[in-house]
């Protein structure tokens, strides 16, 4: 499953290449937010339903706020409600403290094994994050995705692993 | 009793006027259809010993040699183009005029006989007329009074008279050189042309009509309605009429007024009366170099309407011939009209034989001598008989004067012949001076034809980028040689360098759309240091169904002779018909950025917050900074930086035009120097160009100054036609 959402999640990003520079950049975003979480919430455990409608909502008002504007609150809240989910899926594995220590020490590993992908790139991972959303330059989404889901991928592997040695 | 007498005289005086005028409202003219050796200008063909309405002239209109349809490069339309040329007219003369024993610098050779004929200033002021055919323009003439008959054709033949070429740049004007700092462009002095801008007089009755004056600022006289300002040493003005809507007939009057500066009172100098003939030019005589030089001059126009058809709104615009010297240094700029790097090409599949390049704007300020083109196209056609033959290419300004004539080989790729049509010319100013009689803009028509006569099957036009039109143009209308301090006009804002661009943007398509671009960049108020230089970046993409979108993105590379470190826009706005609108996010992006301030801060402690960051953080995060837009200053070295904007993607562009007011403090540190500014490239919406256009900004130090010698800025812009216009934030 997991595998499928990664490839699922780098090919939507390559719609980037195509999106008008207009509303529909926020339905690309909004899209890219929802198989981000629902890859995540693979990496934690099997996606049911609830999952799908959660990940859903949380990136549902993400998609439509260049049509309604008060939606843009949102862009502001999303990454705080999605780590509060994150680390609810995470409890029903491994309890609150355990579930909130997975979802951090996921997080920080991958932004490490990351700063190891962009020295080994020699800077490309700072460059694609300094272009940002840009309207010309497209290259970078692509790349920024696949750099963070593999890295995500092989961080959670790594921490599971860990939990594993060192709780069970 | 000698009282009397002298008033009887008067009365007989004006009674034979009378007469005279109403004899020659219905002259009978003999028109003629006349092939010339020599192309006809400001100076135009009398004959010496007439008598009629205009005097001993022949009246001139251009009827066009040649109509076909064309196709407009980038749009793709398919247009009528018709193709005049100033060797081809109908002349228009007193039925039965013999010819005097006077000499004359010409002969028109008629079917009526063989004219003497001399060229000067028009001694009934309509310098010329241009009609869709020879019926159109008996209309007209009839409509106007007389009682045209067409006699044939005819030919005006000079002894001696040359193919006409191209002016060649003088000497004294290009001092190119490439060290920073150092004086660019044409020097010493100058033969300007600029514009008059009217609005348009819609005739509901008989009677006099004042013509208005385009833009906000109104009459330039406190105590004459609708005058325009014409300024301080005008050699000549020239209107343009354009009747729209119906038809009409009677008069054009022009008032011709001497500006008191002080008070801005005004007192007339001239009234002279034109006959009303539509696309006809008018020479105002009133208008001259004595009368202008030393106080500035206003023109009024009226339309006394005796008869009219339909609704018709009467146009008037004018062309003036100034003189002016360049003093100081800072007083002139480029103009670059292009076609933009990297496109794909225009699919045209299709017979033609011509090929519509432009419109450009013809902006004001046009430096004569210093107008050049290059047009680079490569033409793809099919061939014949599996052969490329020469393909011959003409050149037409306008679709009135033909530059130049050349014959390009093909190269046969095994499916098209391939013809690189690659020309540069040397133009002289008078298209330039026609078409801003008549509010109009620049363009050529290409005429394309194989050596054996036919017409090209065209498959496709790739426009390679390349300077279509460039000059030199004088900044403002303001003239700077009065004595050791410069006219205080120059304290105030003005549009320096103007940057004009074209791209077709899709591929072939049934509705291709194209990209129409606008920079200037020029000086601020001296008084405002912090918006020193003002950058106006306009674009819209149009496509071939009409619609039209903003561009998303625009960035300007600026180098100057000073150091640009810690240059940074202060200010930012749009342009909008209803005035000028802070460039920020909306409300609810701007609030939810500052609430994203504080989750990130909550974020930070996990790890989430900081640069290094999640997809999720990185998309929200660039998501909303990119909704609402941005835009900036990146210095690149000391002399050379970019003035960047990316559109917000949340819709919330209100206009194609941006304004920024960048602040350089170098240029308060030396005050008391202009400063030298160079466009080296720009790119709108993706597409580029490199105009490497020159500009300058007066010097900031207000002693250097003297009193305003003018009081109203006429090289209009978009409506900005007040001296009081600053930019503010």
């Amino acid at each position: 499953m997991r595998v499928v959402l990664l490839i699922i999640l780098i090919l939507f990003s390559i719609l980037w290449l195509i999106v008008p520079w207009d509303w529909r950049v926020g339905l690309f975003v909004g899209g890219l937010a929802f198989l981000w979480l629902l890859f995540f919430t693979s990496l934690i455990s099997r996606v049911g339903r609830r999952h799908l409608a959660a990940a859903l909502l949380l990136s549902f008002p993400l998609m439509f706020a260049g049509v309604f504007q008060p939606l843009f609150l949102w862009y502001a809240l999303a990454p705080l409600a999605a780590f509060v989910w994150l680390v609810y899926v995470a409890r029903e594995r491994y309890g609150w403290l355990y579930g909130f220590l997975f979802v951090v020490l996921t997080l920080w590993l991958h932004i490490v094994l990351q700063i190891a992908a962009d020295v080994a790139s020699g800077g490309l991972l700072t460059k694609a994050y300094g272009v940002g959303l840009h309207p010309h330059e497209r290259w970078n989404i692509p790349v920024i995705v696949v750099a963070d889901a593999a890295t995500l991928y092989a961080s959670a592997e790594l921490i599971k692993l860990l939990f594993r040695r060192f709780r069970w | 009793m000698l009282f009397l007498a002298d008033r009887g005289l008067t009365a007989a005086l004006i009674l034979a006027l009378l007469l005279a005028y109403a004899s020659h409202a219905s002259d009978r003219l003999y028109v003629y259809l006349v092939e010339s050796d020599v192309e006809l200008e400001d100076l135009v063909p009398h004959v010496p010993g007439a008598r009629w309405a205009l005097g001993e002239q022949a009246l001139v209109i251009y009827v066009p040699r040649d109509v076909g349809v064309g196709v407009v490069l980038f749009t793709n339309e398919t247009v009528e183009v018709p193709i005049y040329d100033r060797r081809y007219f109908l002349l228009a003369v007193p039925a039965g005029a013999r010819p005097s024993n006077m000499g004359g610098d010409a002969v028109l050779r008629t079917p009526d006989g063989v004219l003497p004929v001399v060229f000067r200033k028009p001694d009934g002021g309509v310098v010329d007329m241009a009609a869709r055919s020879v019926e159109e323009a008996l209309e007209a003439l009839r409509r106007a009074g007389y009682q045209p008959e067409y006699r044939g054709r005819g030919r005006l033949e000079k002894p001696g008279a040359q193919p006409r070429r191209p002016e060649n740049v003088s000497a004294g004007q290009a001092q190119i050189s490439n060290g920073i700092g150092v004086l660019y462009g044409p020097s010493g002095t100058l033969d300007v042309y600029g514009g008059i801008y009217f609005k348009p007089v819609r005739i509901t009755s008989r009677g006099v009509f004042d013509v208005p004056v385009h833009g906000s600022a109104g009459s330039v006289c406190v105590d004459v309605p609708n005058a325009a300002y014409v300024g301080y040493k005008a050699r000549s003005l020239v209107v343009g009429v354009l009747i729209l809507g119906g038809s009409a007939s009677g008069e054009l009057i022009a008032e011709v007024y001497q500006i008191h500066p002080g008070t801005r009172t005004c007192t007339l100098v001239g009234r002279r009366s034109y006959p009303l003939l539509n696309k006809s030019r008018v020479w105002v005589s009133g208008v001259n170099e004595a009368a202008s030089a030393g106080m500035p001059l206003a023109v009024r126009l009226r339309v006394n309407a005796t008869s009219y058809t339909g609704s018709p709104r009467v146009g008037a615009n004018a062309s003036v011939l100034y003189t002016r010297v360049r003093a100081w240094g800072f007083e002139v700029a480029e103009m670059v009209y292009s076609i933009a790097e990297g496109q794909s090409g225009t699919s045209i599949s299709r017979r033609t034989d011509r090929l519509v390049v432009g419109p450009y704007t013809a902006f004001d300020g046009l430096v004569a001598g210093t107008f050049r083109s290059t047009v680079n196209l490569t033409v793809s056609t099919d061939p014949i008989s599996g052969t490329c033959p020469d393909l011959q290419v003409s050149f037409i300004l306008n679709a009135r004067w033909t530059v130049s004539t050349k014959t390009y080989p093909g190269a046969y790729d095994g499916l098209v012949c391939i013809y690189r049509v690659a020309s540069s010319f040397n133009l002289d100013h008078s298209e330039y001076a026609y078409a801003k009689s008549f509010g109009g803009g620049l363009f050529w028509v290409l005429t394309l034809r194989f050596s054996n006569g036919q017409a090209p099957y065209v498959r496709s036009v790739v426009p390679n980028p390349s300077d279509v039109f460039r000059s030199w143009r004088w900044a403002e209308q303001w003239k700077s040689d009065c004595g050791s301090v410069i006219d205080g006009s120059w304290k105030h804002p003005f549009t320096s360098a103007v940057l004009e661009m074209y791209a077709s943007v899709t591929e072939p398509a049934p509705a291709p759309s194209v990209l129409h671009g606008l920079v200037t960049v020029g000086a601020n108020y001296i008084g405002d240091s912090l918006n020193r230089l003002i950058v106006t970046i306009s674009g819209r993409r149009v496509s071939g169904t009409g619609s039209a979108a903003y561009i998303d993105r625009a960035e300007v590379y600026l180098r100057l002779n000073k150091t640009v470190q810690g240059s940074e826009i202060k200010s930012a706005n749009y342009l909008t018909p209803s005035g000028i609108v802070t460039v920020q996010p909306p409300q609810w992006v701007e609030f939810a950025q500052r609430i994203k301030e504080a989750a990130d801060f909550i974020l930070g402690l996990p790890g989430l917050g900081g640069r290094l960051q999640t997809l999720l953080s990185f998309l929200t995060g660039h998501g909303l900074q990119s909704a609402g837009g941005s835009y900036g200053i990146s210095v690149i070295n000391n002399y050379n930086m970019k003035l960047w904007w990316i559109a917000p993607w949340g819709g919330f562009t209100v206009s194609d035009t941006l304004i920024f007011g960048i602040r350089i403090p170098s240029t308060e540190i030396s005050p008391s120097s202009s400063t030298w500014f160079q466009v080296t490239r720009y790119c709108l919406g993706g597409y580029c160009y490199t105009p490497n256009a020159v500009g300058y900004l007066q010097p900031t130090d207000g002693t250097r100054y003297g009193i305003e010698a003018e009081l109203a800025k006429t090289w209009m812009f978009r409506e900005m036609t007040s001296p009081e216009a600053t930019y503010k934030n």
